[in-house]
């Protein structure tokens, strides 16, 4: 009688240890809102409880993100002349190549929204917090960490849907951000927990790893 | 009316009770004293009744409120893509004035910049204080913004938002509720100077003023002064009746000394500043102060000088009679009457008063509309409100509804509507005012918020809104559904794969036949994917759809639109649907931002008339597409800018910022469209008629040149969808949709999804190129 209880026990625990992974920060299946690293913010704020994570001792390659580059045989050079189109919707999509730090890119104006939101969602003013990210989205909509924010901000409310469609559609705007990348990764993966789906979880925190061990190199 | 004073409530009425008296002597007294405390009696019963009106009045006064629906407010930041001319533009919609800025609501130009010295505004998230703000601007943006008087720069700043509309029962009061606070001091006094000036001593009625009026008014023969106390009147404005009994005299006055028993003199000072009648706009009776100040000067009441002040005061003996727009003359002479009485009563020195004598009512020329200029827009705020409210709630509980409202970008669109239909009618020899139109603009990206709504060329009438109402055949508009649908299967589709633009014949059930012709009457043979869609064709779209299966195509369409199913017939793939600009603006929304929609708003919080907030309507997302293959449909229906069907957009503007669109065009010419996107917006746009005759223009013609002229002043951002992952750029033969090199005549940029490029060179770059296969292919990662 005892043997499908532990067999199922088991199984528990080590579709927990297969989730768990190497990943020593956590100690449950998923990631809870709180391990997910908060991206650094671009503030002065002596007490940030917020763990950093460290910085990338190499600069993370860029993936697949394809400057307008014909096929070499014939190596012509990219006709911008006739063909001013290519290159302008593809030179938007070339990725910040220098940019190794997941610091928002962002003006001023939306560095103080952001903190503000910080700052909002720390006292658990969760509606006000999303407030000032949807005012700071509407200066930089394609800032994919204001869409990160607000992806955290709706699953600490429980609003596993939208969390999970924000955090894809920040990774939408990521550039090749890895780390950024990961974090959403593990924000669906919390949110998939959630709403009971173990397995999809567990496919989103292995996208999350697979590419935390890429960005570490 | 002595005794009326010594009953002013019941419960102290009980303790005049006299002690009771032994005696028959007593009784010559007893008879008339009886007779004394019966009428003291009677009067007391007489008062119950009115002092429980009276304290409910004053007391459980629920002013009826009508809901304020306000504009988007205007945020400022460093690096806002803003001209001079644009932030003029908006102060002046804010009622900004010229000036030198040492009162709010007055801005300069200097120096090069512009030095605003705001209203303030509290914001649900956040009280904006009122400062003078320097904005300087450079290469179309504002580079530089601080704070004047602490010499620091801003980091972000709002104006307050301006008043669109007011919801207002049909008939009814407006007010604009102010605390005594916030009332100025030299109002206040005027005020009193004119109409009670012993408003702090008296107990609700002035004895001697009344005196002083019954002699002044007895010497003229008719009436010429009012002996009625600040209480009289809010109690008169209470009961507002063109009674003129006895009777009503009467009971205002018992009225009035019961709201002095009760009440201090602040509360009763404050309710009459919010009371009293001071104007008449249609239907709209304009109540209070602080109505007042914006109904005839679209000023606040903190921006008000003594000869407004006068005046205001001046209207209150007759807002009708006094009318300053209607009688600016009687206006004007008793306003320098009520100028005399302040100076007079030393409230105002006299060379402030002959300064002020001298100047202009400063009345504005016309009242500002109850009715909102805007009223396609505010349709739009009503339905999306009415899921959530009652219409009475709207009208009575003065909650404050903020909007996404661009109204910069409301001006632009009424402008290129109206304007461009005109001329098209001139061009084209048509009657004038043949020509019908709608456009919706909302942002790309941040949220499917609506920015406007343009539903008739007569944009300030609030006729049939046809941006909201009107279902119109969408044509060509479709296709883009139609590719998506494609593009989704990107192991069968890329843009570069070749379809069958030759005759096309479909046996339906009963038996008919229905074959799809292009525009110009040709087939074209073999043509890329990417090239249908450019040039428009229907033949190829439509067996394209065909192999894809009607299911498909229904399937992504109501994902695109949702709750609309249209009936799976092959006419569906050319666009024999019927939707409103509304909802093909919700269809595109979900191309222009990459495949993620949201439900297209209008609201962006409802807040209480105190200032909580009631209500968010916050952003939310939902996919419908795969971003990859929406990517690729942005790529196709940019070229369709560039080289397809909308290639005159070249010529208007300027190309160095991409833009994405699509036309259509339905049977005998009778609708126009056209639905096109930036960066930043997404506007639609219809031309067609009312009576649905055919209007001689294509999308091409007819919407597209009204999109152009809306788009040059707000294409500021061009295209700037991220690529997904994996997407990768080739150039590509149109003949034979494989890959080019800068041997082949007609070449075009192609993005494609990594696995699933073309494998193969076309003949024209063949001679010189090697197949290129998976290792062979340079791709820098």
């Amino acid at each position: 009688m005892l043997k499908p209880v532990l067999i199922t026990l088991l199984a528990l625990s080590l579709s927990a240890c297969g989730l768990l992974g190497k990943d020593s920060r956590s100690t449950r299946p998923a990631p809870s809102a709180q391990e997910i690293p908060p991206a650094p913010v671009a503030t002065s704020r002596p007490s940030a409880p917020v763990p950093t994570p460290a910085p990338s001792p190499t600069p993370p390659e860029v993936v697949a993100f394809t400057p307008p580059e014909p096929p070499r045989p014939a190596e012509p050079p990219p006709r911008v002349e006739t063909h001013p189109r290519a290159p302008a919707l593809a030179r938007s999509s070339t990725p910040p190549l220098a940019q190794n730090t997941s610091a928002p890119q962002g003006s001023p104006a939306v560095v103080a929204l952001l903190q503000d939101a910080e700052q909002l969602l720390e006292r658990g003013q969760t509606e006000q917090s999303a407030a000032r990210l949807e005012r700071a989205l509407r200066i930089e909509p394609n800032n994919a960490l204001l869409w990160q924010r607000l992806a955290l901000v709706r699953l600490e409310q429980g609003q596993l849907t939208q969390a999970e469609t924000l955090a894809l559609r920040a990774n939408e705007f990521a550039r090749g951000d890895r780390r950024l990348m990961a974090r959403s990764w593990r924000i669906i993966a919390q949110a998939r927990s959630q709403r009971g789906d173990e397995q999809g979880a567990h496919e989103a925190l292995q996208r999350a790893r697979e590419l935390d061990g890429a960005a570490l190199g | 009316m002595p005794a009326s004073r010594s009953s002013p409530n019941p419960r102290h009425a009980a303790r005049l009770r006299p002690s009771r008296q032994r005696g028959w002597l007593w009784l010559l007294f007893l008879v008339p004293l009886l007779g004394v405390l019966a009428g003291l009696g009677a009067l007391v019963l007489y008062s119950i009744p009115l002092d429980q009106q009276i304290r409910a009045e004053f007391e459980g006064r629920r002013w009826a409120l009508p809901a304020r629906v306000f504009a988007r407010p205007l945020e400022l930041y460093v690096g806002l893509p803003l001209t001079q001319a644009a932030l003029e533009r908006e102060l002046g919609l804010l009622h900004y004035r010229r000036g030198d800025t040492q009162a709010t609501g007055e801005f300069r130009v200097q120096d090069g910049g512009v030095i605003i010295h705001t209203r303030g505004f509290p914001f649900a998230d956040g009280h904006e204080p009122a400062r003078r703000v320097r904005v300087h601007f450079e290469g179309g943006r504002i580079s530089r913004l601080g704070d004047v008087s602490s010499g620091e720069s801003l980091g972000i700043m709002r104006l307050e938002p301006s008043l669109i509309a007011n919801i207002y029962p049909a008939h009814g009061e407006d007010r604009v509720l102010v605390r005594l606070e916030d009332v100025p001091q030299s109002l206040i006094d005027a005020l009193l100077a004119t109409e009670d000036r012993k408003f702090y001593e008296h107990l609700g009625i002035d004895f001697i003023a009344v005196f002083r009026a019954a002699v002044a008014n007895l010497q003229a023969g008719r009436t010429v002064q009012g002996g009625s106390t600040i209480t009289q009147q809010l109690v008169k404005n209470y009961f507002l009746t063109r009674e003129r009994s006895l009777r009503r005299k009467f009971n205002e006055a018992i009225m009035a000394l019961l709201l002095e028993r009760h009440y201090s003199k602040a509360d009763i000072l404050e309710a009459y500043l919010n009371e009293v009648y001071l104007g008449q706009d249609g239907s709209r009776a304009i109540h209070g102060f602080g109505l007042a100040a914006q109904f005839y000067f679209q000023r606040h009441l903190s921006e008000l000088s003594a000869e407004h002040m006068a005046l205001l005061v001046a209207v209150i003996r007759g807002p009708s009679y006094y009318d300053p727009r209607r009688h600016p003359q009687r206006a004007l002479e008793r306003r320098n009457r009520v100028l005399d009485m302040m100076v007079a009563q030393g409230v105002l020195d006299s060379a402030s008063a002959s300064q002020a004598r001298a100047r202009p009512l400063g009345v504005t020329e016309k009242a500002p509309s109850g009715i909102t200029p805007f009223p396609a827009f505010v349709q739009l705020v009503r339905e999306q409100l009415r899921r959530d409210y009652a219409e009475e709630v709207l009208q009575s509980e003065g909650l404050l509804i903020f909007t996404t409202l661009d109204p910069l970008v409301q001006l632009y669109a009424e402008e290129a509507l109206s304007n461009r239909l005109r001329q098209l009618e001139t061009a084209r020899r048509l009657e004038e005012g043949t020509l019908q139109g709608a456009v919706v603009v909302t942002t790309t990206d941040s949220g499917g918020e609506v920015l406007a709504v343009v539903g008739d060329r007569q944009v300030r009438y609030a006729g049939f809104n046809r941006a909201l109402n009107a279902q119109r055949p969408i044509g060509s508009l479709i296709k883009p559904v139609v590719f998506l649908a494609a593009l989704e299967r990107p192991q069968e589709y890329t843009l570069a794969t070749l379809l069958d633009d030759d005759p096309l014949e479909v046996r339906m059930p009963h038996g008919a036949t229905w074959a799809p012709r292009n525009y110009d009457r040709q087939f074209h043979g073999q043509v890329t994917l990417m090239d249908a869609l450019v040039r428009s064709y229907n033949v190829s779209t439509a067996r394209l759809g065909l192999s894809l299966g009607l299911e498909q195509v229904v399937t992504q369409f109501e994902r695109m639109v949702p709750g609309k199913w249209p009936a799976p017939y092959p006419s569906l793939l050319l666009g024999a649907v019927e939707l409103t600009p509304f909802e093909v603006a919700q269809m595109y929304q979900g191309i222009a931002a990459g495949g993620y929609s949201a439900p297209l708003r209008a609201i962006r919080e409802v807040l209480s008339t105190e200032g909580a907030l009631l209500q968010r309507y916050p952003l939310s997302l939902r996919q419908v597409a795969d971003p990859a293959a929406v990517y690729l449909l942005t790529a196709a229906l940019h070229e369709v800018t560039r080289r397809g069907t909308a290639a005159s957009l070249q010529n208007v503007l300027p190309r160095d910022k991409a833009v994405a669109g699509k036309t259509g065009t339905t049977d005998e010419l009778r609708d126009t469209w056209f639905a096109g996107y930036s960066g930043e917006h997404l506007a639609v746009v219809w031309v067609g008629r009312d009576d649905n005759q055919s209007t001689g223009l294509t999308g091409a013609s007819g919407a597209l040149p009204v999109w152009g002229d809306l788009m040059k002043p707000l294409l500021r951002r061009g295209l700037e969808q991220p690529p997904p992952q994996g997407i990768e750029w080739y150039l590509i033969d149109q003949q034979t949709g494989l890959l080019a090199n800068d041997d082949c005549e007609q070449t075009t940029w192609m993005p494609f999804v990594q696995a699933f490029i073309p494998s193969d060179w076309a003949p024209c770059a063949r001679p010189a190129s090697p197949p290129p296969d998976a290792n062979d292919t340079p791709i820098i990662f």
